[in-house]
């Protein structure tokens, strides 16, 4: 894929269809060179407004067809587009809007907009209306800066991105080539466009011909039927969810086929872990769900795909050689062209750990290559647990055998700060009763008699509560956060006896 | 207080539906109509979208104006009501 050429290459696609709500709540399909031409003249509009190459238009926006349109025409004049997440609070917002390096605002919420001169809503791209830039914006100087985006960090904070222009166009390139992307397929397009993976799907289909629908995620399960995608791309808790409505009993194939709506080609998961039970359930049944790895900073890493596929890896790395480990296991990315350029509005410490000194990228997380050369992860490099003696382990293998004891609903595995022991912390829905409690004793002592004493448990702590982001058991992508966990159980977890 | 008076005709099929999606939950726990969706039954806005899936197949209504409504409630009885005054027009 070449920006330079997408426009051309997605007009000539006779067959492409965009189907989308505009933001007027109208639901419209249109033909690739229609949106192509509508994005091209909103891009005319903006060149005599005096936009120039690299300068930046803000978006927050949700998932409209107007978004799409914005998006190219930044494309056909080289501007940059600061996708704004679409939840951002006005106060934040109004940070954003006082560093005056935006030359045009388009929003969909005008109250986190109120006031502010050069800025106009999302119909502005297909309306006619003027667009007031403010021409002191300075045009950046990068030429290779495509986008600016934003990532959710574990702790809430936001992280912004410096998105390649050729970092996205390889990526995009390695995509359409390793999935076989072509003019047949058609895709359902839910999670936020401001999370960037959905715009490089968008550029994907636009420059191999596919189709694809534009929703609110809110839609998807409804949309999944209705729209018929021959490929998706989600994280875990939907396939999760869908496997435990229909994945079940002697009609399940059917069941799942109709609920996906029966065109499904391959159907791509990652963002977090996915239970291996689900991903074979999935593909004995014959639909394709592939595991796939990468971390913005860097772009997509390893993928399983339709010719290889091996369950319980993220597959072959996309380009092997690329692929370092450091002594500790941790992936570190080596790669000439990565898709993020680095952060912006950062701290120094969160930048110099992930982008290191010699240009490498530290993923932060642990794995290792299998003898056929597939990938495998265990966890994350900040939750690997160093015993007294010095030895090394992720916790999160001993938890998955602990939530496998019947009536364990979550397990946090924790170092004692006081004596350095191995405490588990189990979510049991009836914690009282002593039939659960020797369940959950048995089972804590037949996992420790099969591990080694180093990872033994020592102690467990019983709770009723359950994980949530408020009570600080979750971080905000939904992962267990051992500090907050820590914090809730202190002291039955320093209790030595 | 949740009385058996003010309970929706279609609690018993919502409970059914909820149980669907909060596959979670250990065999036997008791939803009931003042099961909160968060803190009782640990349910994910990912299960809420796939119970709102399932409400609209088994009630035959539309919830997709009724976005920021649902939100709000918190509990099965209180959207089991909320279902039966949208299956009444009100």
């Amino acid at each position: 894929m070449e920006f330079t050429t997408l426009l051309t290459t997605a007009r000539a696609h006779a067959g492409g269809r965009i189907e989308a709500r505009r933001s007027d709540g109208e639901d419209i399909a249109v033909g690739f060179a229609d949106f192509i031409d509508s994005a091209e003249r909103l891009a005319g509009r903006l060149r005599a407004a005096g936009l120039v190459r690299g300068m930046q238009i803000g978006l927050q926006a949700p998932n409209v067809y107007e978004y799409l349109v914005w998006d190219l025409a930044a494309v056909a004049l080289g501007a940059v587009l600061q996708a704004v997440p679409e939840d951002l609070p006005a106060d934040k917002v109004a940070g954003l809007v006082e560093k005056r390096d935006v030359a045009l605002w388009v929003y969909e919420k005008a109250e986190n907009f109120a006031g502010v001169a050069n800025a106009v809503p999302l119909a502005a791209a297909l309306d006619g209306s003027t667009l007031p830039l403010d021409a002191a914006a300075a045009a950046l100087a990068d030429a290779d800066l495509h986008s600016r985006v934003y990532s959710s960090g574990s702790s809430g904070y936001l992280k912004g991105l410096n998105i390649s222009r050729r970092g996205t166009e390889v990526l995009v390139s390695d995509f359409v080539a390793a999935f076989g992307l072509c003019a047949s397929d058609s895709h359902l397009i839910f999670l936020p466009l401001s999370n960037y993976q959905q715009r490089l799907s968008v550029y994907g289909c636009l420059w191999s011909g596919a189709s694809f629908k534009l929703v609110r995620h809110t839609a998807v399960f409804q949309e999944l039927g209705r729209y018929k995608p021959s490929f998706i791309v989600a994280p875990p808790a939907i396939y999760e969810n869908i496997y435990a409505q229909y994945g079940r009993g002697p009609d399940a194939k059917d069941k799942l086929n109709a609920f996906l709506g029966g065109n499904i080609r391959f159907m791509i998961t990652g963002m977090a872990p996915i239970r291996g039970a689900i991903l074979t359930a999935f593909n004995q049944l014959g639909l394709r769900l592939l595991e796939a790895y990468g971390v913005t900073e860097t772009g997509m890493i390893a993928w399983n795909t339709p010719r290889n596929q091996r369950i319980g890896s993220v597959g072959l790395p996309i380009h092997p050689e690329q692929l370092h480990f450091t002594p500790e296991s941790e992936i570190v990315i080596r790669r000439p062209h990565p898709l993020s350029k680095g952060y912006f509005d950062s701290s120094e410490s969160d930048s110099s750990n992930t982008f290191l000194a010699d240009g490498a990228i530290a993923t932060g997380d642990i794995g290792a290559l299998d003898a056929d050369g597939y990938l495998s992860l265990s966890g994350r490099k900040k939750e690997i647990i160093v015993t007294s003696g010095g030895t090394k382990f992720h916790p999160e293998e001993i938890e998955r055998s602990l939530a496998s004891i019947e009536v364990v609903r979550h397990a946090v595995v924790l170092m004692s700060r006081n004596d350095n022991r191995l405490v588990a912390v189990l979510v049991v829905p009836d914690s009282k009763d002593a039939a659960a409690t020797r369940l959950v004793d048995d089972g804590v002592q037949a996992i420790n008699a099969a591990a080694p004493s180093y990872k033994s448990i020592h102690r467990r702590v019983l709770t009723e509560t359950l994980p949530s982001i408020e009570n600080g058991m979750l971080t905000r992508n939904l992962k267990y956060d051992r500090k907050g966990v820590y914090r809730l159980f202190q002291a039955e977890i320093e209790q030595q006896g | 207080m949740t009385t058996i008076q003010d309970n929706a005709a279609e609690l018993p099929a919502l409970i059914g539906l909820v149980q669907q999606v909060a596959y979670d939950l250990p065999a036997g726990y008791a939803i009931s109509a003042g099961s909160r969706f968060v803190e009782d039954l640990g349910l994910e806005s990912v299960n809420r979208l796939m119970l709102m899936t399932l409400v609209e197949q088994e009630f035959g209504v539309s919830l997709e104006q009724h976005m920021p409504a649902l939100i709000e409630l918190q509990t099965v009885g209180d959207t089991a009501r909320f279902i039966g005054s949208l299956r009444a027009g009100r």
